[in-house]
């Protein structure tokens, strides 16, 4: 605690009543290692560490007091969960000994080993773990900035946005049009939009069958592309004339320009669109604190193995805000991080080498209540970047029975309660 | 009976050989703790689908992951991920995971269904899924096991879609279906969930 200015000392220890002692006395051979950003990375890297060596002190700064997940929003978004499902604090963290600041991080200072936080408190670090996620460009979309979200939601943070989505699905009128607009990659969980599509389009299959979901996508191809078109010709009557659905690529006008909030209207570059309900996904970035992290592509560089920075020294990136070679952005991917870069920062507090890292990714898609599919891979560093091990990547087979299809469902839900029960049990 | 089980112990011992349980501990959790996601924390599941894997056999483990790696074994996931490891990654993973203590969540089951479940269980599959007395090397314990799995894996038995599976299940089960209704395996599968904890 020594290493704490006074302010900061006194919100803590209002935060951590009852271990505050226990710090004071150890804190000369305590090392501190300060988070920014309690979600599906940060957590996890908060754990491992602790687990690795109990000596070391962890703190976590989170913004927010609760946490939604974005995966699994959008069957809160279809109807089939309720939000209350996907909602968690982080009054289980203290059974690990872990701090956790309720406080916005304003600013990094590498030099001075310092975090700052809204409103003039800081903190100081041994090793700090930026897992920020992402943040939006909102200069991207004529027309469209973040004091627009209540009326044309993102929900690409889950939450209020999540609800916002949700309500409008449900208050339009059936034969209404409803917009999903994609954003260029790279962004957060690629085949996220596909099954946001496919989940609404169950929503208005049940609920508004006169309705229809058009998505507009700035990008040529997709993730799944050939399992998402065939669960969307399975349930929606995809590619027929009463398609629940439609998908716009760039080449036939889904490159979104503008935006028209007053009338509901989306322009691309050569036609324009109405509708009751638009979701605009914007181009994203790394989240803002992690700014002067990043390279030209908006997203932090790392060294691979070890999830430092590329650019600042005993600062490392995890999650969706890094650059981890091939991995796409998906919690799965960031929950593998974690644990790699909580041997890393061990390994480096302790002055020794950490073992070559191996990581997984599966990101499940949920295409219809009974109608799941997954994409995985296995990596390992070769050649200084993460890559597929032994070929160990794919997505599940283009032919498969319907009891394939439900049992990925299943195992869907069965990694949603793992990896749940993993960061906030 | 004997003899093939004697067979079956010697293809398993195969698969045991060159044990190097010589990895490092953070070695073995660079390895492991890519599965607990999935798994749940020291592969007992809270997720109600994912099987769990804690305190499985060792051999058992490893013979899993090569017949799902090789695609012998029909998988969803498993096939992918399996491939990304070395035959003796396996066996250290196998060894963890053997002696994680299996905590068994607690699931919906029927308990007049669990009763006759665990009458049959005693007749015929006791003998090798040893759930009172001595454990049995050759064949998991199933207590506790997810339900939605042991349905799956009892059908993948009975259609013949899983070659890969030892001689005494195959045995056991015909002998069980030939005296006993299909729709009594449902018993065995609500006795197994019975047994998951609190
Ligand atoms: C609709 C949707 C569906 C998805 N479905 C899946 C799925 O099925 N499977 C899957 O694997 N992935 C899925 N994802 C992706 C997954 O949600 C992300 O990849 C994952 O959350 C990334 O983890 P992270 O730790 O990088 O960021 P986050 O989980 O977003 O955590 C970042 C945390 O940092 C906090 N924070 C940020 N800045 C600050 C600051 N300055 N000060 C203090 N705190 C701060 C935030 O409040 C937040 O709690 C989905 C995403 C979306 C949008
Ligand atoms: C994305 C989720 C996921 C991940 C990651 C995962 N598994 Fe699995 N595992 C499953 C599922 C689902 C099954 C059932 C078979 C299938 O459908 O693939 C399974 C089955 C198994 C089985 C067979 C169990 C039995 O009783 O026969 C073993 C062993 C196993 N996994 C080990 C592992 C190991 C070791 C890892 C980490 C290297 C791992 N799994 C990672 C989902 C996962
Ligand atoms: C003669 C020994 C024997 C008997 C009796 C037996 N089994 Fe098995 N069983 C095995 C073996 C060995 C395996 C491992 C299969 C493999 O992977 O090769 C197995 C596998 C299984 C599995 C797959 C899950 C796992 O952990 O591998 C289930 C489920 C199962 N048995 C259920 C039963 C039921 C129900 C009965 C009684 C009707 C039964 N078994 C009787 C030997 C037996």
């Amino acid at each position: 605690m020594a290493n704490l200015t006074r302010r900061t000392f006194l919100a803590l220890g209002a935060a951590t009543a009852g271990t505050v002692g226990f710090y004071t006395f150890t804190s000369k051979i305590k090392q501190q290692v300060v988070i920014i950003g309690g979600g599906a990375s940060g957590i996890v890297a908060a754990k491992y560490i602790r687990k690795a060596d109990p000596n070391i002190a962890v703190t976590i700064i989170e913004q927010n007091q609760h946490y939604y997940t974005c995966f699994m929003s959008n069957e809160v978004i279809g109807g089939s969960r309720t939000i209350e499902s996907i909602k968690y604090d982080y009054a289980n963290l203290k059974n690990y000994d872990i701090n956790i600041v309720y406080a916005q991080a304003s600013g990094i200072e590498p030099n001075a080993k310092q975090v700052l936080l809204q409103g003039g408190d800081s903190l100081s670090y041994d090793r700090l773990i930026v897992s920020p996620g992402i943040s939006f460009d909102w200069n991207a979309i004529d027309g469209y900035d973040e004091t627009m979200v209540d009326k044309i939601p993102h929900a690409w943070q889950a939450g209020s946005q999540t609800i916002v989505l949700q309500k409008q699905l449900q208050a339009m009128n059936d034969g209404d049009k409803v917009i999903i607009t994609i954003p260029p990659k790279p962004f957060r969980c690629p085949p996220g939009p596909y099954e946001r599509a496919s989940l609404i389009a169950q929503y208005l299959k049940r609920n508004k069958p006169k309705s229809k979901v058009l998505i507009f996508d700035s990008n040529q191809t997709f993730a799944k592309q050939d399992l998402f078109m065939q669960g969307w010709e399975q349930l929606y009557g995809y590619r027929t004339e009463n398609s629940l659905l439609e998908w716009i690529p760039p080449d036939r006008g889904g490159k979104l320009v503008a935006v028209d909030a007053k009338t509901m209207t989306i322009h691309t570059e050569d036609s324009e669109h109405t509708a009751a309900v638009l979701n605009i996904i914007p181009p994203q970035q790394a989240g803002q604190i992690a700014i002067d992290l990043t390279d030209a592509s908006g997203w932090c560089p790392i060294n691979q193995r070890t999830f430092e920075s590329s650019l600042q020294q005993d600062i490392y990136v995890i999650g969706d805000a890094c650059i981890a070679g091939v991995m796409p952005k998906s919690a799965y991917s960031a929950n593998s991080q974690a644990k790699v870069c909580a041997q890393a920062v061990t390994a480096s507090l302790r002055g020794v080498e950490m073992v070559n890292p191996t990581l997984v990714n599966t990101c499940y898609s949920i295409v219809g209540d009974e109608f799941g599919i997954s994409v995985s891979g296995v990596y390992r560093v070769q050649n200084g970047k993460i890559q597929v091990s032994q070929g160990a990547s794919g997505s599940s087979p283009i032919l498969a029975s319907a009891d394939y299809r439900k049992s990925e469902v299943a195992y869907a839900h069965s990694l949603y309660d793992n990896i749940t029960h993993e960061m906030f049990d | 009976m004997l003899y093939q089980k004697y067979k079956y112990l010697a293809i398993i011992a195969g698969l045991l050989l060159n044990l190097s349980a010589n990895a490092s501990d953070p070695q073995i959790h660079m390895l492991v703790d890519t599965c607990i996601a999935c798994h749940g924390t020291d592969g007992s599941s809270v997720g109600s689908a994912t099987p769990n894997i804690a305190n499985m056999r060792e051999a058992l483990f490893i013979k899993a992951m090569q017949d799902m790696k090789s695609g012998e074994r029909p998988s969803t996931v498993m096939g992918v991920i399996a491939k990304g490891y070395t035959d003796n990654e396996i066996r250290i993973m196998a060894n963890f995971f053997n002696q994680q203590q299996a905590i068994l969540h607690r699931q919906n089951f029927d308990v007049q269904k669990a009763q006759k479940g665990r009458q049959l269980h005693n007749l015929y599959c006791n003998g090798c899924h040893t759930i009172e007395g001595p454990t049995d090397l050759l064949s998991n314990n199933l207590a506790g096991q997810q339900m939605p799995y042991l349905r799956h894996r009892l059908t993948e038995f009975i259609n013949d879609a899983d070659p890969t599976v030892s001689p005494l299940m195959k045995n056991a089960l015909k002998h069980f279906i030939d005296n006993n209704s299909q729709e009594s395996l449902d018993y065995l599968i609500h006795y197994y969930a019975s047994l998951g904890g609190k």
